[in-house]
């Protein structure tokens, strides 16, 4: 799976899972929706397919149990603001690479942003299934 | 004049005002500084003019009983010592590697860069630069490389020189270099296959009185001199101290059973993979061995920032990378293939292979362009041309200092009778903690820049993976023979004079407290410089 298959995927699942969501977690929603077109730009090419994301993201839960937490991780990666989820997102990441703000998940050394990506693709893996 | 001991008449008194035993970089380096000054020095060798196993080189075997080092492969016993496996790699130590860090147990020299300075650059003529160096901004500049923006709070870049004297060969051995010097030298007398086989003291052991020295047929000579100094490196220094502790009943800077102790090496090994979507072309101009005009040859790679080593108490190190070539690309096709004529062979998918080469012809050709101006050869592994998609991060650690971890007197002894070396190297978490800290850095450094992300290796991550996996010993035997200002911390003062001798001095690695990261012959031969200027005073 491509690049972007890989991320529509993802944002896909990320925006029905939302739906599900008790309201206190939807409403994030619209943000959520932003978080769509930043992952269009996220770039996981090297980390590989869909799969490989999700595992990552079990690995990183594992080691961070008090994240297990999709509507939290949502508000964590899509915080209200006036800033556009696309932009908060990318200054998350470059905040968190300046800063050292990172995770080391199966080797791979992750911005912390990065990290709860994953593990949100993972959650929502898990719900689906 | 060059003389054998073989040749000699049997209990032969030799008199110098100098007696260096060791002719490698250090032991080289003195005689020469002496001589200039029109002092007589008898320069001891252990090995002939050439690598002789049976003759010399056996005589290094020992035991080990800790990490993993080679005795006898690390060190060369024979006129040039361990330069005749010298790549030329150099580099000054850095200034926080002089300091005493009270994070690091046992850190500190009694002396601070600044003092070594305008020894280091008398160095550079020593180790064949024919000019001094440029700082490293005029460096990079004549390379017309610039670095990308690194945030320099926590990782530097760092620049080590290569010496010109080397001209491609893969090593820069001292003794073609200065046997001619020796050989017409008024003022050193040269002895080959001079096995150290004892050593006397005036009656309160303060001050040598001689050194008697043996050939493997049993022709021995005696040197009797104003001043001693040892220049066998940093095990056999040791080991004859330790010897000559035993032959007199004490003394020799062993008063605190110190001699041998602190035992040092740089560990090597893969930290990281750096991988990246795109070819890593312009990373490879940047971090990798460039040259430039005037056979200016530099390595740049990463150091971690002295305020990351203070802050967060670690080690010093540094990295380089190492490229991996891409299977797919036209240059790795034409590298194949100009292999596989070079030995004869069609390789069978030579077909697929000139398909590759003519789709990335104009890489091909910048390739070929840069490999001809640069002298390298077209198959030489990681330098700048080759287009990679990945990069291995390869680190030489800092390693603390760490009393357990020593050389001592084995129970075999050698063909001359002397009891032979017994290692037991060690190495402790600090080393790997630093190592993760700077990997880590490197990681999110080069991810921040778009350079590649990284993948860190299992033995940075799991406390459990033993770090012998992955280092390997570089074979700098370093902190032996430490230098500090009391007898209670060092077995040599900030002279390099063994405490509780007048006239005994150690020059080499051995002397060193601590051991930076950079390549320790750089600073053998500074301190040496300064050893000599000591002694001539």
């Amino acid at each position: 799976m491509g690049r972007r298959n890989c991320l529509r995927g993802l944002v896909g699942a990320l925006l029905a899972l939302s739906l599900e969501l008790p309201l206190g977690a939807r409403q994030s929603a619209p943000r959520i929706t932003e978080l769509a077109s930043w992952l269009r730009l996220f770039d996981a090419d090297i980390l590989g397919n869909r799969a490989m994301l999700g595992r990552l993201g079990a690995a990183y839960l594992a080691s961070h149990p008090h994240e297990r937490n999709f509507p939290q991780l949502s508000r964590w990666l899509a915080a209200a603001g006036p800033t556009p989820v696309e932009l908060h997102l990318m200054e998350s990441i470059a905040r968190d690479w300046a800063e050292h703000r990172i995770a080391v998940v199966e080797g791979w050394v992750l911005a912390q942003t990065e990290a709860r990506l994953c593990a949100a693709l993972h959650l929502m893996d898990g719900a689906r299934a | 004049m060059i003389e054998d001991l073989r040749d000699l008449p049997h209990a032969t008194t030799i008199t110098a005002e100098v007696c260096v035993i060791g002719a490698g970089a250090a032991g080289i380096t003195i005689a020469r500084e002496l001589a200039q000054s029109a002092l007589s020095v008898c320069l001891v060798e252990g090995g002939g003019m050439q690598y002789e196993y049976l003759e010399s080189q056996a005589l290094y075997q020992g035991t080990n009983i800790g990490v993993p080092m080679s005795l006898e492969g690390g060190r060369l016993r024979f006129l040039g010592g361990s330069t005749n496996h010298w790549g030329g790699r150099c580099a000054p130590l850095d200034d926080i590697d002089f300091r005493r860090r009270d994070w690091i147990e046992h850190s500190g020299w009694p002396l601070d860069r600044a003092e070594l300075d305008p020894f280091y650059l008398r160095a550079q003529k020593v180790a064949g630069f024919s000019a001094p160096w440029l700082s490293d901004a005029d460096t990079l500049s004549r390379l017309k490389v610039a670095l990308p923006a690194i945030n320099q709070k926590w990782i530097k870049p760092f620049l080590w020189h290569y010496t010109p004297a080397m001209q491609d060969a893969p090593v820069w051995k001292w003794a073609p270099a200065y046997a001619s010097e020796l050989r017409e030298s008024k003022y050193i007398r040269t002895l080959l296959h001079a096995n150290f086989a004892s050593i006397s003291t005036d009656k309160d052991r303060s001050r040598v009185q001689a050194v008697t020295v043996r050939s493997l047929n049993g022709v021995t000579a005696t040197i009797a001199a104003k001043s001693f100094v040892l220049c066998c490196g940093g095990i056999e220094n040791a080991r004859l101290l330790l010897l000559g502790a035993q032959q007199n009943a004490g003394g020799f800077g062993n008063q605190k059973d110190l001699v041998g102790r602190y035992l040092m090496q740089h560990s090597r090994g893969p930290a990281g993979l750096i991988v990246s979507t795109e070819r890593m072309s312009k990373v490879q101009e940047q971090f990798n061995i460039l040259r430039g005009p005037d056979g200016l040859e530099v390595e740049v790679g990463l150091t971690l920032a002295p305020q990351v080593q203070e802050h967060e108490r670690l080690l010093n190190c540094s990295g380089v990378l190492q490229y991996q070539g891409d299977p797919e690309s036209g240059v790795a096709a034409a590298q194949d293939t100009w292999r596989a004529l070079l030995s004869g062979r069609w390789a069978p998918d030579m077909g697929e292979k000139v398909g590759l080469i003519a789709r990335d012809f104009p890489a091909v050709a910048e390739s070929l362009r840069h490999r001809l101006s640069s002298g390298h050869s077209l198959d030489r592994e990681g330098a700048a041309g080759v287009p990679s998609r990945s990069a291995i991060l390869l680190l030489d650690l800092e390693q603390a200092p760490d009393p357990e971890s020593r050389i001592s007197l084995g129970q075999d002894r050698d063909a001359l009778g002397l009891q032979r070396v017994q290692a037991n190297w060690r190495i402790g978490e600090l080393e790997r903690r630093t190592a993760a800290k700077f990997t880590a850095l490197v990681a999110a450094e080069f991810a921040r820049l778009g350079i590649g992300r990284c993948r860190i290796e299992p033995w940075l991550r799991d406390n459990r993976v033993p770090m012998t996996d992955a280092l390997q010993e570089t074979y700098h035997y370093m902190g032996t023979t430490r230098m500090a200002d009391t007898p209670t911390e060092g077995v040599v003062d900030r002279n390099c004079t063994v405490h509780g001798m007048n006239n005994l001095y150690v020059a080499g690695s051995s002397v060193f407290p601590t051991a930076g990261q950079a390549n320790p012959t750089l600073t053998i031969v500074a301190l040496a410089l300064r050893l000599a200027d000591f002694i001539r005073r």
